[in-house]
């Protein structure tokens, strides 16, 4: 074995893993650790998340908005599983837009961390995405009303409104279609997308010479 | 000296009981039955001791059973403002809607709330076994009772 894929790969795990740390970043405090901690909701999110999964009908919001209903009065500790995915949710938004403030007031942002800076960046633009599909897949009056305006939004968009409207939704927001492909981005595609994305996050982390205080 | 439980094997133990209570809540909560759906029917067990003037929730949690002078009936548990499941709440003797607080008293009567109408008193039967059952599909009148002699 071995080989440049080999070596790739144990450079990664280098790097996620490193041998040694700098005593001055070893603590809390100049971090407040909240990357970790979004990471750590993130984890939870996942776990709950695949557990809803089990019970949660996507489609028609009313059968959505029912299967809902079965998870919160029949299933065993469905509502607890219920309400940890949802308030870890908003926890996770939190944390994330905590720790991009973090970075911005320790300057963490500036060269070499630019690229890091923008991947962050984009952590937050999906972790917000997950926080609102996940409030589409209820079904209520709320859900659909934000799911039409959602699609509107989407329409403004100059010249690729409509087919941003065709992948983000599959067609009109009334239809069933819509309900099963907001599913499909909260639970499969953007799930994906940010646990790539911390990976590399965390990695460049590293790369970029770890977290150093003071910045 | 007595019995030494060292730090490792304590952390240990902690470990493994809440790994264990876990695991029993995930396959707990992974095999629970559905149907698939809300069902329509529901079941209520041991009826005989419900005092009057008490409630009872069914075993599919769907149906609110509900004993006074005159006899038993049953009301669906959904409100009939957005569908939420209604709770009874002894203190204030009134089925209190967790959503956006729509109130409902013993007979299902609207005390306050978004809620338009009453909640929707439906069938209650009884099986051969004694047990009550009732039927969601069919809505009865609000002074239906089942009365049970002997
Ligand atoms: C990572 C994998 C994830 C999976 C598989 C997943 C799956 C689900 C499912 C099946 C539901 C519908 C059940 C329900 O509404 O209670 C749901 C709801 C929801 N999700 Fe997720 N989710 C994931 C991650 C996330 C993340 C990262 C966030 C937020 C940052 C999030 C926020 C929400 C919210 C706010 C709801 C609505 C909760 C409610 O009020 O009922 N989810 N999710
Ligand atoms: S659903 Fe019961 S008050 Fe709105």
């Amino acid at each position: 074995m071995g080989g440049a894929r080999g070596r790739g790969f144990r450079d990664f795990i280098k790097h996620i893993h490193p041998p040694k740390v700098a005593n001055s970043t070893a603590g809390v405090l100049p971090t407040l650790c909240l990357g970790g901690l979004s990471f750590f909701f993130f984890l939870l999110l996942l776990v709950t998340g695949l557990l809803l999964m089990l019970f949660y009908q996507p489609g028609s919001p009313a059968v959505a908005y029912d299967s809902l209903t079965v998870i919160q009065d029949v299933v065993a500790f469905g509502w607890f599983v219920r309400s940890v995915h949802k308030w870890a949710g908003q926890a996770m938004v939190f944390t994330v837009v905590l720790h991009l403030v973090r970075v911005v007031v320790t300057g963490a942002y500036r060269p070499p961390r630019e690229f890091n800076w923008v991947i962050g960046v984009l952590l937050l633009l999906f972790t917000v995405l997950l926080d609102f599909t996940g409030y589409l897949l209820i079904g209520d009056a709320t859900a659909r009303h934000a799911l039409k305006v959602a699609h509107a939004l989407a329409g403004e968009v100059p010249l690729a409104g409509f087919a941003l409207q065709l992948v983000l939704f599959g067609g009109p927001p009334d239809a069933d279609l819509a309900g099963v492909r907001v599913y499909l981005w909260h639970c499969m595609l953007l799930p994906l997308l940010v646990a790539v994305f911390s990976f590399w996050h965390f990695y460049r982390v590293r790369k970029d010479g770890g977290v150093k205080w003071p910045l | 000296m007595g019995f030494h439980v060292s730090r490792r094997g304590f952390l240990k133990g902690w470990l493994l009981l809440i790994g264990a209570v876990l695991a029993k809540g995930i396959l707990d909560f992974m095999t629970s039955e559905t149907q698939g759906t809300v069902p329509d029917k529901d079941i209520f067990i041991d009826t005989v001791q419900l005092a009057e003037g008490s409630v009872m929730l069914g075993q599919k949690k769907v149906v609110w059973l509900v004993r006074d002078e005159q006899g038993y009936y049953a009301l669906d548990r959904r409100c009939t403002h957005l569908g939420c499941s209604v709770r009874w709440q002894e203190e204030q003797r009134q089925f209190i809607c967790p959503c956006h607080n729509s109130r409902y008293d013993l007979r299902g009567n609207i005390i306050s709330g978004p809620a338009p109408s009453r909640l929707v008193p439906v069938k209650l039967s009884r099986d051969k076994n004694g047990n009550l059952i009732a039927d969601r599909k069919v809505v009865v009148d609000p002074g239906w009772r089942l009365t049970i002699t002997g």
